[in-house]
């Protein structure tokens, strides 16, 4: 069996309004949870607000991460909040770790969490793993391949990078009472249960697509022999894409972004632009490497919604016709500004397939981890990705 | 002469480039003239491979060039095409937004006046009432009659306001829902009791259907429920004429129940129909029959429907009334 619920505050004292979106959860669950989940707002002061949460939620295993923005049953946040999902189940043991100093080594952060994890676990098995990476400080598909080093290259994982409500500073990762920055966490999930995993982004390519002719990590320097910056040049104009180079964050290319072809996903991997430099190199949210062929993507609403509620379709879909008792969302930030104030549509769309009721808690994410197409029936077919841009659909039952 | 001419050998080279498919090569042919029929029957032979070969290459492999070209064409089109939609598109995404700032600004604007105008407008409501009820001392019947006007005057204003609030709250997301299995029955009966004033006063007969005695639970919050149903009776009453009829009426399917009001009042103008649910919206034939009105309640009606995870629509001809749906999904069984 497996109950869950979701608590939402806001409000000024950050250890109130952490105290209070637990206790919400918990009123609703009834009963000490096994397992918390806490997004929150970096307007709170972290401690506090983690404090506040501990108060209540006690000893549960506890979770969580920094956001640019929360979603709960009722929708997104309209404002800065702190959100809780409690879970309580006789049938699944949650296991928790963090790898710290992503800066130095992004792989060996991510092995370690995993490690960290599934030495915790009966004879080192885990069934499923949550993972909650800061990407500003290394590059996020290394952290992936970290995580995989250690549980195997298919295994089902999930997860969504840290935010900082776009301000792409610096984001925190919570584990028990502690919070930490620059690191991962990572969540194991041991037991008997059913997991449905949905991933789509929606976005179409325009134009031709350039070469990669230099690339170091997520360092974007060179399409075609030229430099990186001179394809947002071509579909802007050389005016609007200067922006690009003198604001702080090519915010401008978030709605726009790159795409490139992978095997196993039938739609083009995502790479959201960061930052653009002198040069002209762009800075990726993950790495693209040398040699591949990449499109400039373009978005619409309309598709947006429709790939959502198809992704949470395709969650259902591998539950075995199990009723959905929690769903988790890892939604990327550039989604919510596509959509502007209608993010509503795209999580209402999907809360038609996952049903309306069912607890339900994501958030707005600097990257999304999850298996090429969602495959998780086919373990040989599992490869779990980094992706951007992208909806990714956690999807819980027994 | 014979003889210098078989000292002096002459040789004639011919050079002709030869198309194959999609290579072309060069080919020379050396040989001695010695004998003038050789040399016609080499060159006939010469002639007809190189009219084979051209041939060949007009039917083949020219169109392949043609097409190549032109795809290329389209392709380098095609570019330009992405090139201009990409631009026109982060133009119409700046407007939008730059709109969109526009509306938060005029909506908090509004709020701010709505607060503003509550607190003197309920001290009006208190010193009129005060005067009325005659503590300061008695009143003439012509002096009551005016101060009455006042004070409903003023309450209109009140509700104006509310209403104002009401769309604000709506869409700053400051309202939190409280979603339980709800029975609409009573909800409506409620409703349909505190509206009979106002429709005795109109002469308007407000009936409820075919009232089924038992109805599947709807996922609803029960004061917002409430809220839509006064604002969708309410219009139904206020824009009857007099002797008209406002029915209600009950649809329970599998997944949904469907609430039917029908007036057959005014109606609303075909050229105004799509606009029924923005903000500050008011069909012309209605502001000559209710002077006053916010136009914000069906917009807040709308709003709430579709938080239930609901949809709203109506179908109106002017002059005939108007007859609104709407649904809601039916609680799931826990």
């Amino acid at each position: 069996m497996i109950q869950a619920s979701v608590g939402l505050s806001e409000g000024e004292d950050s250890y109130a309004v952490g105290a209070n979106a637990a206790q919400d959860a918990l009123d609703k669950l009834g009963g000490e949870p096994n397992a918390v989940i806490v997004f929150s707002s970096v307007q709170y002061d972290q401690e506090k607000m983690l404090a506040g949460v501990r108060s209540v939620s006690k000893n549960a295993v506890l979770v969580g991460c920094s956001t640019a923005g929360e979603i709960t049953t009722d929708g997104p946040a309209k404002r800065h909040s702190v959100a809780v999902m409690a879970i309580k189940s006789p049938d699944i043991a949650f296991h928790a770790g963090v790898g710290e100093n992503i800066a130095a080594d992004a792989r060996v952060a991510g092995r370690k969490t995993a490690e960290a994890v599934k030495e915790q676990a009966p004879g080192g098995v885990l069934n499923a793993f949550i993972m909650l990476p800061d990407v500003l400080t290394g590059n996020g598909a290394d952290i992936v391949r970290g995580v995989l080093d250690s549980l195997g290259a298919h295994f089902p994982v999930v997860g969504g990078a840290a935010g900082d409500d776009f301000e792409f500073k610096k984001t925190y990762q919570y584990l028990g009472d502690k919070v930490y920055s620059g690191a991962v966490i990572g969540l194991g999930l041991v037991g008997n249960f059913k997991m449905g995993i949905g991933v789509k982004h929606g976005w179409i390519p325009v134009g031709a697509p350039k070469k990669v002719t230099k690339s170091s990590g997520a360092v974007l320097h060179e399409l075609d022999g030229k430099p990186a910056i001179k394809i947002y040049e071509d579909y802007f104009g050389a005016e609007r894409a200067k922006e690009l180079k003198t604001e702080a964050l090519a915010r401008l290319a978030i709605t726009y972004p790159l795409g490139m072809q992978v095997a196993g996903s039938e739609e083009l991997l995502i790479r959201d632009p960061i930052t653009v430099d002198e040069k002209g190199s762009i800075t990726c949210a993950a790495e693209i490497p040398e040699g591949s062929e990449i499109r400039l993507m373009i978005g619409s609403r309309e598709e947006a919604v429709k790939v959502a509620q198809e992704a949470a379709k395709n969650a259902v879909s591998q539950m075995d016709g199990a009723a959905p008792k929690a769903v988790i969302i890892f939604n990327c930030i550039a989604r919510n500004k596509l959509f502007g104030d209608r993010s509503g549509e795209e999580i209402g769309a999907i809360q038609e397939e996952v049903g309306r009721d069912t607890p339900l808690i994501g958030f707005y994410t600097y990257g999304e981890q999850a298996p090429l197409g969602g495959e998780v029936r086919n373990m040989s077919k599992c490869n779990p990705a980094f992706h951007n841009e992208t909806v990714v659909i956690c999807v819980l039952g027994e | 002469m014979n003889k210098k001419t078989q000292q002096r050998r002459v040789f004639v080279v011919l050079l002709l480039p030869l198309a194959l498919f999609f290579a072309v090569a060069g080919t020379v042919f050396l040989f001695p003239h010695e004998n003038i029929l050789h040399l016609v029957s080499f060159l006939t032979a010469l002639l007809l491979s190189v009219a084979i070969q051209a041939a060949v290459f007009q039917r083949h492999i020219m169109p392949n060039v043609v097409e190549l070209q032109k795809f290329k064409q389209i392709a380098s089109e095609q570019e330009k095409g992405a090139q201009m939609l990409v631009r026109r598109d982060l133009e119409l995404t700046r407007a939008n937004e730059q709109l969109r700032k526009l509306d938060e600004v005029k909506s908090s604007f509004i709020s701010v006046v709505a607060h503003q105008l509550r607190t003197p407008l309920s001290g009006i409501k208190w010193t009129l009432n005060l005067v009325l009820k005659g503590d300061l001392g008695a009143l003439s019947e012509e002096q009551q009659t005016f101060l009455f006007k006042a004070y409903e005057s003023n309450d209109r204003m009140i509700a104006l306001v509310n209403d104002m609030l009401g769309a604000d709250r709506i869409e700053s997301g400051k309202i939190r829902y409280q979603f339980a299995p709800l029975s609409l029955l009573p909800v409506i009966d409620a409703v349909l009791f505190e509206l009979s004033p106002l429709a005795g006063a109109k002469g308007v007969a407000v009936q409820f259907k075919n009232r089924p005695e038992k109805i599947p639970l709807v996922r609803a919050d029960a004061e917002q429920m409430r809220a839509v149903l006064q604002n969708l009776l309410e219009n139904a009453v206020k824009y009857s004429r007099a002797g008209g009829t406002v029915l209600i009426a009950l649809a329970a399917g599998n997944r949904e129940v469907t609430v039917t009001i029908k007036d057959d009042g005014i109606g609303i103008p075909q050229e105004q129909q799509k606009s029924i649910f923005e903000r500050f919206f008011r069909a012309s034939n209605a502001v000559k029959v209710e002077t006053d009105g916010s136009g914000l309640g069906l917009f807040i009606v709308k709003s709430i429907v579709e938080k239930h995870g609901g949809r709203i629509w109506f179908e109106s001809e002017e002059g005939k009334g108007v007859t609104f749906y709407f649904t809601l999904p039916v609680a799931q069984a826990v």
